[in-house]
């Protein structure tokens, strides 16, 4: 709807618009005409609003036309409205709107002024080795972050609306010199595509950007770290922030990558290398050492080793539980601790330590319910799926299906399982690229950054399982032996 | 979607040795005793030229699919009469390994003998691999090649200090005849190299191709032929009476004397790479009955393949002797006929301007 002049009725369109009790309208006068601004109370930063704009215009000399009264204003941004639409959409977003009696147009001011959570360490991606700064809520923050990473004009930032009642800010991040310009037009039309009331997190974004939708392996990467989201825009990848939250997507997304932690990249190759191949093993005894256990008591006697054989027989006699509901029973109690351990208020945490550790678990060996080898493979493989906290949620579920094939057909069963999720994976594409890569579309150039790392040195090039402009990101000097 | 060369050469270095080395050694030490490498040695040359002969019937007709050379040369109907033959010789020839892997996996991996069900869980993967189709049974060799590879040095390091080279003296006095009787019984379990001319077509176009898939079925006839040896040093005269060569071969070592049998973690990283070995051929038949009745729809028919191969192997779970006997006698004149002598009459037709290649290699 185009506006109209007089100021009055345009007030009156806009309020049956803005019903909203903390939409406010502060009438005053410009050159003794009729002005008005309309701000939404708690998202406008007054002070300033009053300071800067309603002051100097209440003063305004020049010539009456919206592009000179602009101007007065002492704030760089300033905006012209096209229509009240327009205008009500600034509003919204705490950019108040001055309107004026005999005038068409209307401008607004960005005066955002929202609270937000300072820049901190965020608690999943801690590190004792290099940056600790994290996400917060604000996008503009975020940004801001990055920015400080990449300064460079190459660095492209295309902003876009998601959610039809939330219109939320959402960001597309690329290095224009290293994204691949198919990937980059696919992760816009995706977005493009997204229909949704409203987007409170970006994990909305992540699974409507999926291509399937019932996945037990994400699609779309996740990081809290500006570090390590401007270290994903310089391999070529793209970065996607949602206002609102400090969780920064990015695509494509390879296995591989949850295995790969920042702080490896900050201390010795050596060190690195070896705490990747911990972070391996404790990944494959987490998903497999129950499994084995209770197909190895069930069907595989053969497969322990005579003393500890003997060792499990004096610890399951009198167990009246069969190994596969002892272990689904100690399962069962592990993860509602640790559901209630995240739920339960801080205080009631040391209360909750002592009756999961002492009580549950002592005291149910004591009382012949569940073995102590049970406890302890449990135990075990819980605490190692920790290594690798991305995949957390998809590994235990893999563990309880593994736990069940074992109960039922023992170890032949797992193998076909773990052959079924090879398959399974290998079809899985993150916006066209193999999530399996560098192993499976084998790329031997790339194994450098896997479950061994190279030296910097040596990582001459940047991951070609990834479509990428330009391959080489590393020079050495030319006079280096 | 198009297979890599890497792709075709970790397949073959996957599937080549996963399956040989199950009863396939007792059955070369049954008429072969000491020379019993030779036997399978003589099998792996008549696979090498069988791969010669493919490599120069894909470079002969590069870009075009088997199909469409025997579409364009001798006709539609010709191209599905064919196409429906070799679906029935995979599906055939997809039997007996399963019926051996069936007896394997119960004797050897279970303390007591398991119930029948247990082994039907791999028709659930088999139908999987069937219904994803050619390109994701590459992809997930490549990832399976990592386990097989890994687990036959595994073998190799544990059964290296039990071997006795002497075993193998006197070299080359066995009867040619009994050698040759072996060579003729082990056939069953190769052809693989059949799978390439069912990847024409499909393949990329990249540098050194052959070259590297013929470096690629060497390397893996190699593992063959040193495993064959390395059982035969292992136990000499007593050979014949080791089925499942895989798990006896490493007994002995004395590491695990100390640690306990964890050779079995290659006897399942094996079974995994066997998995696919297994499968390969359901996922081929299917690809051929598609061909050849000119559908895309693959589950149908892959559901179809595995619930036959699932109801022969329940009801005849405990007569593979007998199921072995009659491949033996039945089944290999048609193998001979259809795995190698078909494809090098395909050499044979002539390039019209139709099916001359799409680009040059």
């Amino acid at each position: 709807m185009k506006s109209s002049k007089s100021i009055d009725e345009k007030l009156s369109r806009i309020k049956k618009i803005l019903q909203s009790d903390d939409v406010i309208t502060f009438e005053f006068e410009v050159q003794k005409r009729g002005a008005a601004v309309v701000y939404v109370d708690s998202i406008t930063d007054k002070e300033t609003l009053a300071e800067n704009v309603i002051r100097p215009l209440s003063h305004f000399n020049g010539e009456f036309n919206v592009k000179s009264l602009s101007s007065a204003v002492e704030l760089a941004a300033t905006q012209a409205c096209e229509s009240e639409g327009e205008l009500c959409s600034a509003v919204l977003d705490g950019k108040p709107c001055l309107l004026f009696d005999g005038l068409s147009g209307f401008f607004s001011v960005d005066l955002k002024k929202f609270d937000f959570r300072a820049v901190a360490e965020p608690p999943l991606q801690t590190v004792i080795k290099g940056p600790r700064e994290g996400f917060n809520e604000s996008i503009k923050t975020n940004l801001s972050l990055i920015r400080r990473r990449i300064k460079s004009p190459r660095l492209i930032i295309k902003n876009t609306v998601v959610g039809r009642l939330s219109q939320t800010a959402v960001s597309v991040a690329y290095v224009e010199t290293l994204a691949d310009g198919g990937l980059i037009d696919e992760v816009m039309k995706r977005l493009d595509e997204i229909d949704i009331d409203s987007v409170p997190d970006s994990s909305y974004i992540a699974k409507l950007m999926c291509q399937k939708k019932a996945s037990l392996f994400k699609q779309v990467n996740t990081a809290e770290k500006p570090d390590v989201i401007a270290a994903r825009l310089m391999e070529g990848r793209v970065a996607i922030l949602v206002d609102g939250s400090p969780i920064v997507l990015t695509v494509p997304y390879l296995l591989i990558e949850d295995f790969q932690n920042p702080e490896d990249y900050y201390a010795s190759t050596l060190r690195s290398n070896a705490t990747r191949l911990v972070r391996l093993a404790a990944v494959t005894v987490s998903v497999l050492l129950p499994a084995f256990y209770v197909a190895s008591q069930l069907f595989h006697l053969q497969f322990i080793p005579l003393n500890f054989l003997l060792t499990i027989v004096n610890s399951i006699k009198g167990i009246p539980m069969s190994p596969s509901f002892e272990m689904f029973f100690i399962l069962l109690i592990f993860e509602i601790l640790n559901e209630a351990s995240i739920r339960m208020p801080k205080y009631a945490g040391m209360a909750l330590s002592v009756v999961g550790a002492l009580v549950l678990g002592d005291t149910a060996v004591r009382a012949g319910i569940v073995s102590s080898p049970a406890i302890l493979i449990m135990s075990m493989s819980a605490i190692s799926l920790y290594t690798v906290p991305e995949l957390v949620e998809t590994l235990s579920l893999i563990r309880i299906a593994l736990l069940v094939i074992a109960g039922a057909v023992g170890v032949y069963g797992v193998i076909l399982a773990i052959v079924a999720l090879v398959i399974y994976l290998s079809s899985l594409e993150s916006f066209s690229t193999p999530v399996l890569a560098p192993f499976s579309p084998l790329v031997p150039g790339d194994l450098k950054d896997t479950f061994y790392l190279g030296s910097l040195s040596e990582m001459a090039y940047r991951p070609k399982s990834i479509k990428i402009k330009n391959k080489r990101r590393y020079s050495p000097p030319k006079n280096a032996e | 979607m198009t297979i890599t060369k890497k792709q075709i050469c970790l397949l073959f270095m996957t599937v080549i040795p996963s399956t040989k080395l199950l009863i396939l050694p007792t059955v070369y030490a049954h008429y072969a005793a000491q020379d019993a490498w030779l036997a399978g040695a003589i099998n792996l040359i008549l696979d090498a030229m069988l791969l010669v002969v493919l490599l120069a019937v894909i470079k002969k007709f590069n870009g075009k699919t088997f199909f469409e050379v025997l579409e364009l040369s001798l006709g539609k109907w010709v191209a599905r009469a064919v196409y429906m033959l070799y679906a029935v010789y995979f599906a055939i020839s997809a039997v007996l390994p399963v019926f051996e892997h069936k007896m394997f996996i119960e004797i050897t991996l279970y303390e007591t003998a398991p119930s029948v069900l247990t082994f039907l869980p791999f028709f659930l993967i088999s139908f999987y691999f069937s219904l994803k189709g050619i390109n994701a049974t590459a992809r997930t060799g490549e990832i399976l090649f990592f386990l097989t590879a890994s687990a036959f040095l595994l073998i190799t390091f544990l059964s290296l200090g039990s071997a006795r080279p002497y075993y193998l003296r006197p070299m080359l006095k066995n009867p040619v005849f009994r050698t040759l009787k072996a060579s003729y019984s082990g056939l069953l379990w190769h052809g693989q190299p059949l799978m390439l001319l069912f990847f024409a077509g499909r393949i990329k176009t990249e540098k050194r191709f052959r070259l590297s898939v013929i470096t690629s079925f060497a390397a893996a006839a190699f593992v063959c032929v040193f495993m064959y040896a390395l059982f035969t040093c292992i136990y000499g005269d007593i050979a014949v009476r080791q089925i499942y060569a895989l798990t006896k071969m490493t007994k002995y070592a004395i590491a695990l004397s100390n640690v306990g049998r964890f050779d079995y973690v290659a006897t399942l990283l094996v079974t995994a790479g066997a998995t696919l070995t297994l499968s390969l051929p359901f996922v081929l038949a299917v690809d051929c009955f598609t061909q050849a009745i000119g559908r895309d729809k693959r589950l149908v028919p892959a559901l179809a393949l595995n619930l036959c191969a699932l109801v022969l192997v329940a009801i005849y779970h405990m007569r593979f002797r007998t199921v072995m006997d009659l491949f033996e006698k039945f089944f290999i004149p048609a193998m001979i006929a259809l795995v190698y002598i078909l494809p090098t009459c395909t050499l044979l037709l002539r390039r019209t301007s139709q099916n001359a290649p799409l680009c040059k290699e």
